[in-house]
């Protein structure tokens, strides 16, 4: 297995995780979140370069409509820390922030639900319903007391309000989130698969690229890691360059004090967002190049695991972690043959020597 | 440690919330998407209701399309004609269509919710091989027919007096696709790349077991997992270091259009393409596009001008006018299907113990059901050999017949 072949595709998935990757370590690295909503944004990308190439009718290229995908991306993660996220993490009475967001969460995806007959294939749904139903049948008068003699006795205030766990709230909002993309990109695109059209696609692409060596490199996998690696150089000048990499690394630290200093924390964090999700866009469009499409609502999924997992790997919230952990993860499944269970086997091993992954440093005493 | 304590009612308070919306989701949706509407309070003496299971959407869901298409091509022609007559009163059909996804898990409850609903005579479906197996049970036990005009895999029918399907099994399509290779195309080092699922795997022994038979070597077995496989390269890289004059895909048509992109762009593999009756649609050719020219494909049955009698005409005539789009081999299957379950409905009435018994008893070409795809008739275990196995080859984007075995 471990043929020069294999080793050049296994750096092209390398370099996409990793491009995924630090979508994940950043936003965790600013907030505490894991946004499962990644591996959706990873989907629009691939989705707004194939609406991009549609609307362009045929003429469009593939790497032009990069550009809008990675636009879109950026405003629909923005979007979803605007209305996700961003009313959890303002001081509102808590209770009031959890059940808003809880409601409407469940609102909108009971709708999508009803709607699209429950497409979105990520859980054995019926199963679990079957089984979270009967327990909640079970709970649900129990809850119901407790709220109604608890609102007399001031008890929801103290019960929901004291207790600490905006980011529990957060993660399962993001949760959601990954769902109600998921179905809108089915509303939107249909369930099928589908693939670039090929007058999109220049001839480069699929050439192999003369770099004296005695293995084939297409054109594509080229691409990949030069863009890759551009990517990551820009990310780390940006980062520890210029203000507003200054303005991230000081939310990251300690947010409270960054925003006594006058940084607009959440204008910092929207940031983040974009740029993580522009990022993404990027891997997404490549990843639909170099295997020939599969571009469908499902092709976040897998993908976002797996550089949910490099990020984990490298130590989240670190950058050139998350980079590490890519290559490693993209190295395990291009030799593997690209067996998932592999790629997670990797990640436990390395947790169990370095639980906080490859690169990552000491928790601080902030927890 | 206060801290650490305090966290556990909020998650407790969340986790049910979260449940509680799930539950009420699941109670107010139809479920799998029953397409028709669940509602049995409409349902009167004078509609009979047929149950339409396949992968409505999933990564099958062209096939889902065809079928439900087809079905409902037969249930408007059966109607615009009055309906059928069952003890001399004109019924009205109804097709009710159920989602499965191509899922197992789904498959199964699907069977369950369509088994205990009594206005149900019968089932046309499931599509996917690990859909009808997983839904098997279900049928057997309360007594439904499952008639499927998709599912190949050998163990399909075996041992359900209620399993039926109008198409051959994988172990016939195994054997003749090796044959092939060995006779027509005369080749001798293959290459299998196949679906890790009841289908794939089927087909990939049926097609290993004849072609050490016939001569051929196998260079390569390679499985892979739908849906989640999505970068071949490693895998089609496999089959050209071994060597692999031919590539057999044992699998269906959104990662047959992958592999066939993968060898022929990237790897720049010239060598022979087949794949089994799985890669037998339309999109295969969409999703590779010009890669896709020159592959062969085992279908029982073509769409194809010139192909089948004036009946397979009248079809892809109708299905045109209704659906603006050609049918496929799946759709000619279905709408045979659907026709034979209501001519026995016409013969037994509404019992769907004598429905099955009506359809059981097509043992030979005279008892058998004329339709679109040819004669359909069963052994007793309700499997079907009056279908070939054809052989079709992807010329200027459409399937055309290639050169057959006899």
């Amino acid at each position: 297995m471990f043929t020069a072949e294999n080793l050049v595709n296994a750096l092209s998935l390398g370099a996409l995780y990793a491009l995924i990757a630090v979508g994940y370590t950043m936003v965790y690295g600013i907030i505490k979140l894991i946004n499962f909503a990644h591996g959706e944004i990873y989907m629009l990308g691939a989705f707004g370069a194939l609406l991009a190439v549609d609307l362009g009718h045929g003429s469009a290229n593939v790497l032009l409509a990069v550009v809008p995908a990675m636009l879109l991306c950026a405003a629909v993660g923005m979007s979803v820390d605007w209305t996700a996220y961003l009313p959890l993490r303002r001081r509102l009475p808590r209770a009031d922030a959890l059940s808003i967001a809880l409601l409407a969460l469940l609102g909108v995806g009971a709708i999508f639900y009803k709607l699209t007959g429950d497409s979105t294939h990520r859980w054995h749904a019926p199963a679990a319903h079957t089984a979270i139903g009967w327990s909640v049948l079970a709970l649900v008068p129990v809850v119901i007391l407790a709220l109604a003699l608890g609102e007399k006795a001031g008890l929801l205030g103290r019960s929901l309000g004291r207790v600490h766990s905006e980011r529990l709230n957060a993660l399962i909002t993001a949760i959601g989130m990954s769902l109600i993309l998921q179905t809108l990109a089915q509303l939107v695109w249909g369930a099928e698969p589908r693939a670039f059209p090929e007058a999109a696609l220049p001839e480069f692409l699929s050439a192999p690229v003369p770099l004296g060596l005695p293995v084939t490199v297409l054109g594509k996998e080229l691409l990949i890691w030069v863009t890759a690696l551009a990517m990551m150089l820009g990310l780390h000048l940006l980062v520890s360059r210029t203000r507003m990499g200054m303005a991230m690394r000081a939310c990251a630290m300690d947010q409270e004090t960054a925003a006594l200093m006058g940084v607009s924390v959440d204008r910092v964090i929207a940031f983040t967002f974009a740029l993580g999700s522009a990022m993404a866009a990027v891997a997404g469009v490549l990843y639909a190049v170099k295997v020939g499409g599969g571009i469908s609502y499902r092709m976040g999924y897998y993908p976002g695991l797996l550089a949910f997992a490099a990020a984990v790997l490298g130590g989240i919230g670190n950058i050139r972690g998350a980079t590490l952990g890519g290559v490693l993860i993209g190295m395990v499944q291009g030799f593997t043959g690209g067996t998932f269970s592999a790629a997670f086997l990797v990640m436990i091993l390395v947790l169990l020597v370095l639980p906080r992954g490859l690169l990552g440093e000491p928790q601080a005493s902030r927890a | 440690m206060r801290r650490s304590k305090a966290r556990h009612p909020k998650l407790l308070v969340a986790f049910v919330l979260l449940a509680a919306g799930l539950a009420a989701c699941d109670g107010k949706s139809p479920g799998a998407g029953g397409a028709g509407g669940d509602g049995s309070a409409e349902q009167g003496p004078d509609v009979v209701r047929i149950a339409v299971c396949g992968p409505m959407t999933g990564s099958a869901a062209a096939f889902g399309e065809m079928i439900k298409n087809a079905a409902k091509l037969k249930e408007r022609e059966v109607n615009d004609a009055g309906g059928i007559t069952v003890g001399g009163r004109k019924l009205r059909v109804e097709a009710v269509v159920f989602d499965d996804k191509g899922d197992t898990t789904e498959a199964a409850n699907v069977a369950r919710k369509v088994s205990s609903d009594d206005s149900l005579r019968l089932v046309i479906g499931h599509f996917n091989s690990t859909c009808s197996l997983a839904a098997k049970d279900a049928y057997n036990r309360v007594g439904i027919v499952e008639f499927s005009p998709g599912s190949t895999n050998v163990d399909v029918c075996r041992g359900g007096p209620f399993t039926f399907r109008n198409l051959y099994r994988d172990d016939f399509q195994g054997q003749q696709i090796a044959t092939y290779h060995a006779r027509i195309l005369k080749l001798t080092r293959i290459a299998v790349l196949y679906d890790n699922d009841d289908y794939g795997k089927g087909l990939m022994q049926s097609f290993t077991q004849q072609a050490t038979k016939d001569g051929l070597r196998i260079v390569a077995s390679v499985p892979y997992l739908r849906e989640r496989t999505q970068d071949f390269k490693p895998l089609v890289q496999q089959a050209k270091d071994a060597g692999a004059e031919g590539i057999f895909v044992a699998g269906l048509y959104n990662e047959a259009a992958l592999i066939t992109k993968t060898a022929r762009n990237d790897l720049q593999m010239t060598c022979s393409i087949f794949g089994g009756d799985g890669v037998m649609s339309p999109t295969y050719i969409t999703n590779a596009g010009k890669a896709a020219e020159g592959a062969r494909v085992a279908t029982p049955f073509l769409v194809h001008e010139g192909s089948g009698g004036p009946e397979a005409k009248a079809f892809v005539e109708s299905f045109k006018a209704m659906h603006k789009k050609e049918p496929d081999t799946w759709a000619a299957l279905t709408y045979d299907a659907f026709g034979m379950a209501l001519a026995a409905i016409e013969k037994a009435g509404l019992d769907r113990q004598a429905i099955r018994d009506q359809l059981a008893s097509a043992r030979d070409e005279a008892s058998g059901y004329r339709g679109v795809t040819g004669v359909t008739y069963f052994d007793a275990e309700g499997d079907c050999y009056s279908k070939p196995v054809f052989v079709a080859i992807v010329k200027d984007g459409a399937f055309v017949p290639a050169e057959q075995l006899q």
